[in-house]
């Protein structure tokens, strides 16, 4: 990012590309569609790019980069969420399962099929990015403790919400 | 009370073991991408650092702070302070203060108001005096 910042627009190709996987992932288990997926990356490279400048050297790259992509995929589901007059609001109807989501096949989709999406991007962080608490919280904007606390509550939550579904094939011991 | 058939531990097992696999990057999303940034002008760093730029920021947060109170200090007390002087003063000599406050070169207009008070002083001593004399005689 130093080069960048120095207006090396070539060096920006290396982190393009050691990003666009991990961008993709983490896209996708937010719910963002393919297409709309590659949109998001450009976005968030677009803007790493032009904070180049901002970027400060003695702190991690990759949460500074996910925090960036974070704002960007927030942007995107705001503008998304459908606006309903409240009096047709009665007949609109419920939101459908594509024939993809129909069954659950690892642990990830199941807590993001029962979690809050809070505490769903709590444990995607922590586990999925393997990010310690203090990246968390400067990717979410909260405190080291905070998220801690959220994140015991989060486990405890899918704990609770796989005994009250009876589920164990997800923990099979490896 | 059913046992648990597993612990946290195996459910916090199962969520890293269970993270998608990193693919290869898309060639045609990187190009799409640097395309995109050949069109944008060059990236530059800011001349100075992150952490100078927080200090600049609270050393000018600190003078507006300072400024601000002095001039709500000057606004609020110094009118006051100066028409209370001025009420308790004889009209002549609030005049004299008044253009005195005004002249451009105070000291010697304060250097000439002191010879005429002595310059007074000594005809009030003087008249005394004679008076004093004229009782005794």
């Amino acid at each position: 990012m130093r080069a960048v910042a120095a207006g090396d627009a070539q060096a920006f190709r290396a982190i393009a590309e050691a990003l666009e996987p991990r961008l993709d992932r983490f896209f996708a288990q937010f719910g963002v569609t393919a297409a709309d997926r590659a949109d998001l990356y450009q976005e968030s490279c677009l803007r790493l790019y032009r904070a180049a400048g901002s970027y400060d050297a003695t702190r991690p790259f990759l949460p500074w980069a996910l925090t960036v992509a974070r704002r960007v995929m927030l942007n995107w589901h705001r503008a998304l969420k459908p606006e309903v007059p409240l009096e047709e609001a009665e007949n609109w109807p419920a939101p459908q399962r594509g024939p993809g989501e129909a069954a659950e096949s690892d642990l990830w989709q199941f807590a993001r099929r029962r979690l809050p999406a809070e505490s769903f991007e709590l444990l995607w962080l922590c586990y999925g990015e393997r990010f310690e608490p203090a990246e968390i919280a400067a990717v979410t904007g909260r405190t080291g403790v905070h998220v801690r606390v959220l994140l015991y509550r989060a486990r405890a939550a899918l704990a609770r919400a796989l005994e009250q579904a009876g589920e164990t094939r997800y923990l099979k011991r490896r | 009370m059913q046992k648990k058939s597993y612990t946290w531990r195996d459910m916090e097992s199962e969520l890293r073991h269970s993270t998608p696999k990193l693919r290869e990057a898309n060639p045609m999303r990187v190009d799409a991408v640097c395309a995109r940034m050949a069109a944008e002008p060059p990236a530059h760093a800011s001349a100075r650092s992150p952490a100078l730029g927080k200090h600049l920021a609270r050393a000018a947060a600190c003078m507006a702070l300072a400024f601000s109170l002095a001039l709500y200090l000057r606004l609020t007390s110094s009118p006051a302070t100066h028409s209370a002087e001025l009420a308790d003063l004889p009209a002549e000599v609030a005049s004299v203060w008044s253009s005195v406050k005004a002249a451009p070169d105070l000291d010697a207009q304060l250097t000439t108001e002191v010879e005429n008070l002595t310059s007074d002083f000594d005809k009030l001593t003087i008249a005394i005096n004679n008076r004093a004399l004229a009782l005794l005689f």
